[in-house]
């Protein structure tokens, strides 16, 4: 390959990258559409794990709070929410809100952080 | 000189490295997305969460700012339409029928547990300022799915009014049932289940909060004797049919029968 069909083809691929962006940035921008709980930004999941350990609080099911935990593909959920129980302590959140998480985070097994008076 | 041939190529896989670049070796990964962008089923989820949420601390304000969240025009109307999916599946729709209710102003919020109970008694629709009643759904023939306990599974009720309902405007033959508490406050969320011959159908209180949150009904088929029963402990009201009414004109129509029961 000479010097000028090589200059040739990498300035095709360039332009082809530069059209494959065009068209990915511009013309047709990722929507974000039918993703999961995982996906939620940080606030949105730890308000998702509140309502869960809301639900949990009135209906008593801890399986059903288990697979709904399970759709934010948590390491470990009832660490998770024993340090969520913390993170609401720090910020003042609602006895109510912090008794049901703590009741959460007991009963899958982990030890939640002391509640405040 | 230009080969356009070679540029051509060179487009060509430069759009497939940038394919597999993109799809392959660092594919799109969703993060910091908020809940209006959730799968159908999530934000269904998403729903249930912010109701049985509501049930526990009757915040309403929080209940309507994570409905916000899911961006939903009428997120009213998509939580009743979800209960009543719900309870034609059979399946406990009490929480999304209260916070449909509330939301649209039908009932104050319950109270925390951490305070005292308050309900304020909201006046029961009576004929003159009730809207005329609209049909949830014609009886269907298929058996009802297995009785799920609702949130007042161990409730009696009271049959306290059993009454033809004649409305000139609708001239529909339902069974209209208003569900109340002690205190005469609207009750949504009860379950009625209504038999007739071999075929049974249901509804839960309060998936049309415009009307009442304490109210429910059902089409009859006319000529067919109906069952209503409220809770499951409840013995049910029996010989339900359609009365005939008469309008202004003296012309004769299927109307309605009105039950109202009161939890003990």
């Amino acid at each position: 390959m000479t010097r000028t069909a090589l200059f040739n083809f990498i300035a095709g691929a360039i332009l082809g990258i530069a059209l494959g962006l065009i068209y990915s940035w511009q013309i047709n921008p990722v929507k974000y559409t039918d993703t999961a709980p995982d996906s939620l930004r940080a606030d949105y999941q730890a308000d998702y794990v509140v309502m869960i350990a809301q639900a949990y609080s009135t209906d008593g099911d801890l399986d059903l709070a288990r697979a709904r935990l399970a759709t934010l593909n948590l390491v470990d959920p009832g660490q998770h929410v024993a340090d969520l129980a913390a993170a609401q302590i720090q910020r003042g959140a609602a006895l109510d809100d912090l008794r049901a998480l703590s009741a959460l985070a007991a009963a899958l097994g982990a030890v939640p952080p002391p509640l405040p008076r | 000189m230009i080969r356009p041939s070679l540029i051509i190529l060179g487009i060509i896989l430069g759009i497939a490295l940038g394919l597999l670049y993109g799809w392959a070796i660092s594919p799109v990964k969703y993060t910091d997305t908020d809940p209006s962008s959730l799968r159908a089923d999530y934000r269904e989820q998403y729903l249930l969460l912010v109701a049985s949420a509501y049930q526990a601390d009757g915040n309403l304000d929080r209940a309507r700012e994570r409905l916000a969240a899911l961006r939903d025009p009428d997120s009213t109307q998509t939580i009743t339409a979800l209960a009543q999916r719900m309870a034609a599946e059979g399946k406990d729709a009490s929480a999304l029928a209260a916070l449909a209710a509330d939301l649209s102003g039908g009932v104050q919020p319950v109270a925390s547990a951490s305070e005292s109970p308050a309900s304020t008694p909201v006046p029961l629709p009576t004929e003159t300022s009730t809207p005329p009643p609209t049909p949830l759904a014609a009886p269907s023939l298929t058996t009802f799915p297995t009785l799920t306990p609702t949130a007042t599974p161990g409730y009696d009720y009271t049959l306290i009014t059993r009454e033809p309902y004649c409305n000139d405007a609708e001239r529909l033959p339902l069974i209209i049932v208003d569900v109340i508490d002690a205190d005469g406050s609207p009750l949504p969320g009860v379950r009625v289940t209504v038999t007739w011959g071999e075929g049974e159908d249901g509804f839960v209180t309060g998936l049309k909060p415009e009307i009442s949150s304490s109210y429910g009904d059902f089409l009859m088929m006319v000529g067919v004797m109906y069952n209503a029963q409220v809770g499951s402990r409840t013995p049910p009201v029996t010989g339900i049919a359609a009365p005939t009414c008469a309008d202004v004109e003296n012309e004769s129509y299927a109307g309605a029968v009105r039950l109202v029961f009161q939890r003990k």
